[in-house]
């Protein structure tokens, strides 16, 4: 979640920012969060937080008995390692999408009609949505499927450890159980994706 | 009308009808002359080659064997005599490893995407050209590949057939076709609408070669920009499998291998642990905004 709203951010403000710094800036943030190997960048941040400034905990989920606000400090590292990826293929995308939109006249017509700058981005924002939707449920996926890497940094008992663990084991049914559940995760969420798409967007309802 | 204005019209009309053949080698040239004025384009293609020279020419930029390791140098930090990039968990020099491991992670990299581009490529214009029950049926196959998100796909198929550089190859190629049929299938039903498709096939060329010469010089051009940013995702992916211990076996070099075998090192060696990864994330970048940078000199829509 806090990949995609950065990502829609990022990507918002470098399209209508287009050709001036903020765009290049934002571009080059988006393009290194879509090139970053997040269980390098999942090592990176545990030596920069933890091993050389003890900001936060390396690894593990911490203790049932801590209270929560220093268990939510166990969540901090592989929140940030996970929502980068998302962030840098969202940001990407959304920055091509509004792009797109603003080059159409009705775009012109409504900052001619005198709109303020809010009313047309809410505008663009609303045929943005879709193309946008979609590739959440697929990177959703790619997110059930990488966590893999980043529990066995972080070494955190999820169902990526667990695929993990039955790979070497060479545990053949835990590691179809496994994928087939992250599998048909998958394929409800895409469902879902698109229903939502089909309540925003009246021309995908035909 | 006078002497010079039909001489005016007349030449026009010379050079009109010597356009026909001018518009393809026009457009490449302006795309080359595009690139080449764009900086970060060229910056990160000689730092591309750098990195494959490198790769390639392992043993003449470095005299160490990348699989002798010494008992006594082990960890050495960054800028030890001898070791200018350190030494990792049994003594064996990083800047040899690291240049070692370039030639398996490029490999592990590119091959996938040259065979998913072959098969995909193929699959997708004759889906697209072909269309009708031929197109439906490759494509539903293709969504059926689509139900599971990528990683999960490749480290499945790896964990069924074990580990080894060619499984991670193989299940990274399967992983990349679905994709590859997709977009290429989407340029050539395009291209297929396009008028002069159309009057060369109403002039009675035949299928093979309309596509030939008209299709294929259309759809390479997107697929190919598809393909180079597909190889900086699968870089990664084919890293982040040997990083599992699904890909290359030790003790051959490899980005992601390295990567976890020093895992272990961080609060020893931080930085040494942390190179092997940011090679991969440097070539996986450098691909990435390649294919960004042609991308944007082949957009006519764009430059106008």
């Amino acid at each position: 979640m806090l990949g995609f709203s950065l990502g829609i951010a990022c990507g918002l403000t470098a399209a209508l920012y287009h050709g001036r710094w903020p765009d290049k800036l934002f571009s080059a943030i988006s393009t290194t969060g879509v090139s970053l190997p997040h269980y390098w960048c999942a090592i990176v941040l545990v030596m920069f937080c933890a091993v050389l400034h003890d900001w936060l905990p390396a690894q593990g989920m911490g203790d049932d008995s801590l209270p929560l606000y220093d268990r939510l400090q166990y969540l901090v590292l592989p929140v940030v390692t996970l929502s980068l990826i998302p962030m840098g293929v969202i940001g990407r995308l959304v920055r091509a999408t509004v792009l797109e939109i603003i080059g159409m006249e009705f775009v012109g017509a409504l900052t001619a009609k005198g709109l303020t700058r809010w009313p047309v981005i809410r505008h663009i924002g609303k045929n943005a949505a879709p193309p946008v939707l979609a590739l959440m449920g697929l990177q959703f996926g790619y997110l059930l499927g990488g966590s893999i890497l980043v529990e066995t940094v972080f070494n955190w008992p999820g169902s990526g450890n667990l695929l993990n663990l039955a790979i070497f084991r060479r545990d053949i049914p835990v590691l179809q159980a496994t994928i087939l559940v992250l599998a048909s995760f998958f394929v409800v969420l895409n469902l879902l994706v698109d229903i939502a798409q089909a309540a925003i967007d009246p021309r995908i309802r035909r | 009308m006078s002497d010079a204005t039909i001489d005016f019209v007349r030449r026009e009309l010379l050079a009109q009808a010597d356009a026909p053949a001018a518009p393809t080698p026009g457009y490449w040239q302006s795309v080359r002359q595009r690139l080449a004025r764009d900086p970060v384009t060229i910056a990160v293609s000689l730092v591309l080659l750098a990195i494959v020279v490198i790769s390639l020419g392992a043993p003449l930029v470095t005299h160490y064997d990348p699989y002798a390791g010494s008992v006594l140098a082990r960890l050495k930090p960054i800028g030890t005599p001898g070791h200018w990039l350190g030494t990792d968990e049994t003594g064996r020099d990083l800047w040899t490893r690291l240049c070692y491991g370039g030639r398996l992670s490029l490999l592990a990299g590119i091959l996938p995407v040259t065979i998913s581009l072959l098969i995909g490529g193929f699959l997708g214009i004759l889906a697209g050209y072909a269309g009708g029950l031929v197109g439906t049926l490759i494509m539903r196959t293709m969504d059926v590949f689509y139900a599971f998100p990528s990683i999960l796909l490749a480290i499945a198929i790896c964990g069924l057939l074990g580990n080894g550089l060619s499984n991670s190859i193989l299940a990274l190629a399967v992983v990349f076709i679905p994709p590859m049929v997709r977009i290429s299938e989407t340029v050539t039903t395009q291209a297929r609408q396009l008028d002069f498709v159309e009057a060369a096939r109403a002039s009675g060329t035949t299928t093979l070669q309309v596509i030939r010469y008209h299709v294929l010089a259309n759809v390479l051009g997107p697929i190919l920009v598809y393909a180079t940013s597909l190889i900086s995702v699968s870089i990664i992916l084919s890293a982040g499998l040997s990083f599992l211990g699904l890909g290359v076996t030790p003790p051959r070099a490899e980005w992601g291998l390295m990567l976890n075998s020093l895992r272990q090192a961080i609060y020893v060696q931080p930085y040494v642990a942390a190179l092997p990864g940011l090679m991969i994330f440097m070539t996986s970048m450098c691909f990435n905004l390649m294919s960004d940078g042609v991308r944007s000199a082949m957009d006519v829509k764009l430059n106008k």
